[in-house]
């Protein structure tokens, strides 16, 4: 109850507090890998290099799915692309004119944290000018150590060249030497009144590379800075400094409280291992810390890259329900699906059942008493397809095929499936008239039916010459032979006509097995084509997601 | 405004589209009486809010949920406690964002250290009352704001009562939890508290006055009537005009001007805790000035409660609305199927009379058969059942099966463009889309297909009993064949069209016209056929009734009957009654 020490009785903390070894004594371990030497040439370019392919493949995945999107994840794919955008204008500006690129810092916080007078210490000169009245800075500061081919960034970045101050004068000689290329940016405030701070500081929190979010003791429970921006930005864990300012307010043992329970909300925020420095930006202290992680970050050449790719992994994640299992294989389709479909259409023609009747209309004409010139009857028509038969197959393909995947693609799917779906009978009828074809006269037939008749003639002659003359027994001969020829050929021609009608009955039903095949074929091919497009999609975001084990490792 | 119309239920117009219960809205002298007291009308509300759900996902159902319980609260904890007694201690709510000093305030108000304060936020974790041993009473066993302690856990919400000789009699202190802290449950209680408080102490300082959410919570503070009270602490003597004149500039934007600012320099406090007697007297004084009579303390509640009161009734109107709009919601979803079957049953219905069972597949078995003769065997037996051989096979299996399969493929075909509609128009309503991912009814199969075979199946089997029934005098052995072909006979009549027997000209003897033409004029085929296609069709209708359930089921198990929106409706107009005699009687007083 006695402890108040936001008001530290009697002893007004003046000094700053200095930060120990083992609450505040340095923003992560120097024995952190991440301390290590900065890397090579070779290693910065590989990761910038594995980066740029991953790039590519989602923006391959955008290509792929943009026809295939509901409204929300029509957001989720904008996002990506902006990303790809985004990341592509950057990293074209990284090392513009000077072969070596500037890492851009900014400085984020709530109103009255106190991140312009925290601006002015780590540039070491009075830049941007801090406020009493809330709330303050509207327009983004930057301060630019090597000014050389900066400007492209700065521009992009959309900080306006009034509020843009050059730090390395000739004065500094080497002093200021580790901070070359780096952008350090003082944003708005993101909690006030005045929405107008917000939306710029969103805008620049997106798109800078590092973030040291500046909170101060009374702050830094609120409700803004924990929910709305640091449980948002699990991905950017690893590009993000927490500086927690104004310890000068409270005693050393307090602001090491402080820190601690600091420390406790930003992993309770899924920010875990994000370092947090203790600093009074008035006194100075734990300014020279911040200015060595500053150091570090930029001999370490790729605070770009690294947020980048931190981001992307956070995109790849988002986009992986859009395409999270692989679909139905091509041979898959042509194996089992069409080959289905054509069966179901064949059977919603009553192919069985016109296979018969052609194969009855062959028997019919297979019969020896007609003329030999004798045409056949034209087979009736096929009529059109039973329409609610070949509705029903055409759904259940699309149905069994989208079934693992996401619902806008089912949806897509079944459009593609049914889209045709009106004509779709008479094209069966037709198609299945072609694949029957004309009732044929078989040659047999008509050699048949003509060595028939010219038994009979024999025959009747034969009786006929054998009354006539005397000689009987040569006519005899032919009229007996005559006679069984016309006895024997209709015993052969029913075996016979029977066999062939069974083949022909076969061959008909093949047939147009056959042509119903070819039209299912045609009706699955931009179902197919959506498949490819979905195959495509998630090959490629198994390639953008290819990542830890491939990228290039930091010794 | 509510209260205006209020006055005369009687003669209050109807929104349109209201359905109003009749029992509820009746005006008896009973009930008249009753509106009158304003903790009878509040506590019928109060029964009201208990009743209503708002289970539907509509756009707004999260937030009527939030505002019925944020409401219910406020009945409990201090709308109906202040009521009944409004010469009961006036309550100050010290509120406003984590690190303002809210703790160090009342301590140094009452010159004790009564709330703890410190550096890690937030500090004040469960709310401390503070006020005079002689008001204790009203604090320990009185409702009033004795339903606070029962949320949140045992140490974390409760209310803590804490006496301090140093404050004036009358008033009491409530040092409230930061209405902007990163921990959600103190963020609840603290507008919890500030929706039952008589005054608002609006703690801020010279960092922080900008800050976005304080300022939602003044303006909501301000919409409602709450006196309000500004304190800027933690200024820097330095700047101290400076922040002071941009804070009442902000004041006055913001639409409180009349609230009266006191500013608190930045200073270090005492061994207690606390801040320097002369740095908190003007505050103090303001607050001894409110509580010092009775007449002014009871004009300060009164004019807070009063204008909570107004807020509450139209948060209840709006509850109502949005009760309403569930039931509304409900409807158009229900409607959306019905609608969807319905027109699946008329497709179905229209293609059965358009003959689409006996064309295609079936047509092409049709002709077969008449082309291998079998239809014409058949016929024989239907037409000459002495000529029926006993032994023979039921004939016309194939047609009759290619028959029944059209027209199942028919009822699941009718099906498909129902279900799809319906799955379209449900997933573009936030409600429909949760009705989506609803587990499903297991009551009515999932599966179209055996639904609509079974349908088929069933009438088939009408079909047979009716055959049977039909020809009584066949004898007895060759029942079965006879039974059996006139079945086949009576389902391709029932299937097949008139148009489709008067010959679309295929030639030749026996043609299929031709058979279909025999088959359809023979009479007793055809009186068995017209029934059957009847018994067909009403199926057909009963079939997509019950598939319909399937999704009705989903959107009744969520709603609300009978509709709590009249009730809600009526008991706001009933405290907005109360409230204006009770405004007409203060006024009198």
């Amino acid at each position: 109850m006695n402890d108040h020490p936001d008001r530290s009785d009697g002893d007004p903390v003046t000094s700053a507090p200095q930060p120990g070894p083992a609450t505040s004594g340095g923003w992560i371990s120097r024995d952190d890998p991440r301390w290590g030497p900065p890397p090579d040439d070779e290693w910065v370019e590989e990761t910038d290099h594995h980066l740029t392919q991953r790039l590519a493949a989602v923006s391959r995945f955008v290509r792929a799915v943009q026809l295939y999107l509901s409204p929300e994840e029509t957001l989720t794919v904008a996002a990506a692309r902006q990303l790809t955008d985004r990341a592509g204008a950057r990293l074209a500006l990284d090392g513009a004119g000077t072969g070596r690129g500037h890492t851009v810092v900014a400085l984020a916080g709530a109103t009255g944290v106190g991140k312009s007078t925290l601006f002015n210490a780590l540039a070491r000169m009075a830049l941007s000018p801090p406020g009493h009245l809330r709330p303050t800075t509207g327009e983004a500061h930057a301060c630019v150590w090597d000014p050389r081919g900066a400007d492209p960034l700065l521009d992009w970045l959309g900080v306006a060249p009034r509020h843009r101050f050059m730090r390395e004068s000739l004065l500094d000689a080497e002093d200021e030497a580790p901070l070359r290329g780096l952008v350090l940016l003082d944003l708005p405030d993101m909690d006030s009144l005045a929405t107008g701070n917000r939306v710029e500081a969103d805008r620049l929190v997106g798109v800078v590379d590092r973030v040291i979010w500046v909170l101060d003791p009374q702050k830094y429970a609120d409700q803004t800075v924990h929910e709305q921006y640091q449980r948002r930005m699990g991905a950017l864990r690893d590009v993000t400094v927490v500086v927690f300012n104004q310890t000068d307010l409270l005693s050393r043992a307090d602001a090491d409280r402080c820190r601690a329970d600091l420390v406790r909300l930003v992993d309770d925020d899924g920010l875990p291992g994000v370092p947090v420095i203790a600093v009074s930006a008035r006194t100075g202290a734990g300014i020279d810390e911040v200015r060595a992680l500053l150091e570090k970050v930029v001999a370490d050449r790729h605070a770009a890259t690294a947020r980048l790719t931190a981001e992307l992994d956070a995109t790849v994640a988002r986009l992986t329900p859009l395409a999270p299992v692989a679909g139905p294989a091509d041979e898959q389709v042509s194996r089992d699906a069409v080959p289905e479909l054509g069966e179901a259409f064949a059977a919603a023609c009553g192919a069985d059942a016109l296979a018969a009747e052609a194969a009855w209309s062959y028997r019919q004409r297979a019969v020896l008493w007609r003329a030999p010139w004798h045409r056949a009857a034209v087979l009736p028509a096929i009529p059109p397809a039973d329409p609610a038969a070949v509705g029903t197959s055409v759904r259940r393909l699309a149905h069994r095929l989208g079934d693992r995947l996401p619902e806008s693609w089912q949806r897509h799917l079944r459009a593609a499936a049914t889209a045709e779906l009106d004509g779709l009978p008479s094209r069966l009828a037709g198609a299945l008239a072609a694949g029957r074809g004309s009732s044929p006269v078989p040659p047999l037939w008509t050699a048949l039916r003509t060595g028939w008749w010219l038994a009979i003639g024999g025959a009747v002659a034969g009786v006929l010459g054998g009354l006539s003359t005397q000689e009987v027994q040569p006519w005899l001969v032919v009229a007996v032979g005559c006679l069984a020829v016309v006895l024997a050929l209709p015993a052969l021609a029913v075996t016979t006509g029977a066999w062939r009608a069974l083949r022909y009955r076969r061959a008909v039903a093949r047939r147009m097995a056959h042509a119903a095949l070819q039209v299912a074929r045609d009706v699955v091919a931009p179902v197919r084509q959506i498949l490819r497009d979905y195959a495509q999609a998630h090959a490629a975001l198994g390639r953008a997601r290819a990542t830890s084990d491939e990228a290039p490792r930091h010794r | 405004m509510a209260s205006r119309t209020a006055f005369f239920p009687g003669n209050e117009p109807e929104p349109p589209g209201v359905v109003r219960d009749g029992t509820s809205t009746r005006t008896d002298p009973d009930r008249r009486g009753h509106a009158a007291d304003l903790s009878a009308a509040l506590r019928s509300l109060r029964d009201a809010l208990r009743a209503a759900r708002f289970p539907l996902e509509t756009d707004g159902a999260s937030a009527a949920r939030h505002a019925a319980a944020a409401l219910l609260a406020q009945l409990d904890e201090y709308l109906m406690p202040r009521a009944a007694r409004l010469d009961a201690p006036l309550v100050a709510v010290v509120g406003g964002s984590t690190g303002a000093g809210k703790s160090t305030l009342v301590n140094s108000l009452v010159r004790a250290p009564v709330s703890r304060a410190g550096v890690l936020r937030p500090t004040t974790r469960g709310p401390v009352l503070v006020c005079h041993p002689a008001d204790g009473t009203w604090f320990g066993g009185h409702p009033l704001l004795s339903g606070l302690g029962q949320h949140g856990s045992a140490d974390e919400g409760e209310l803590r009562v804490v006496s301090a000789p140093l404050l004036q009699p009358g008033l009491a202190l409530l040092d409230a939890p930061d209405i902007d802290s990163v921990v959600a449950r103190n963020r609840e209680l603290a507008h919890e508290l500030l929706a039952a408080a008589d005054l608002w102490l609006f703690v801020t300082t010279a960092a922080r006055y900008a800050d976005a959410v304080p300022w939602r919570v003044l303006r909501s503070a301000r919409d409602r009537g709450t006196v309000v009270a500004v304190v800027l602490d933690r200024v820097p003597p330095p700047v101290r005009d400076e922040v002071a004149a941009d804070l009442s500039r902000l004041l006055s934007e913001q639409g409180l001007p009349a609230a009266p600012l006191f500013v608190v320099d930045e200073s270090t406090v005492d061994g207690q805790g606390l801040l320097p007697e002369d740095q908190v007297a003007p505050v103090a004084a303001y607050l001894t000035e409110v509580a010092s009579s009775e007449l002014r303390r009871r004009a300060v509640g009164r004019r807070t409660l009063l204008g909570a009161i107004t807020a509450a009734t139209a948060t209840a109107d709006e509850l109502a609305f949005a009760a309403m709009q569930q039931g509304a919601v409900a409807d158009a979803l229900a409607a959306t199927v019905r609608e969807a079957y319905h027109r699946a049953s008329q497709t179905a219905a229209e293609q059965i009379a358009l003959g689409a069972a006996m064309r295609g597949a079936a047509y092409a078995r049709w002709r077969a058969s008449v082309a291998s003769g079998e239809v014409a065997r058949v016929l024989r037996v239907v037409q000459d059942p002495a000529k029926a051989r006993p032994s023979q096979a039921p004939p016309g299996r194939a047609l009759q099966g290619a028959i029944a399969t059209a027209l199942a493929a028919l009822l699941v075909e009718a099906e498909a463009p129902a279900e799809e509609a319906i799955v379209d128009r449900w997933s573009a309503d936030p409600a429909g889309r949760s009705l989506l991912g609803a587990p499903d009814d297991d009551t009515v199969p999932d599966d179209h297909a055996t639904a609509a075979r079974e349908v088929v199946r069933d009438w088939q089997a009408w079909l047979r009993n009716e055959a049977r029934l039909a020809a009584p005098n066949v004898r007895t052995r060759t029942r079965g064949t006879t039974t059996a072909a006139t079945v086949v006979l009576a389902t391709v009549a029932a299937a097949a069209t008139p148009e489709m027997g008067s010959g679309e000209g295929e030639p030749g003897r026996g043609s299929a016209a031709d058979a279909l033409r025999r088959v359809l004029t023979d009479p007793t085929i055809a009186r068995l056929a017209g029934r059957a296609r009847d018994d067909l069709l009403d199926r057909v209708r009963q079939h997509f009734a019950a598939r319909s359930l399937r999704w009705l089921r989903r959107v009744d198990a969520q709603r609300v009957e009978p509709s709590p929106a009249p009730r809600l409706r009526q008991a706001a107009a009933d405290v907005g009654v109360a409230r204006q005699l009770a405004l007409v009687l203060g006024k009198a007083a």
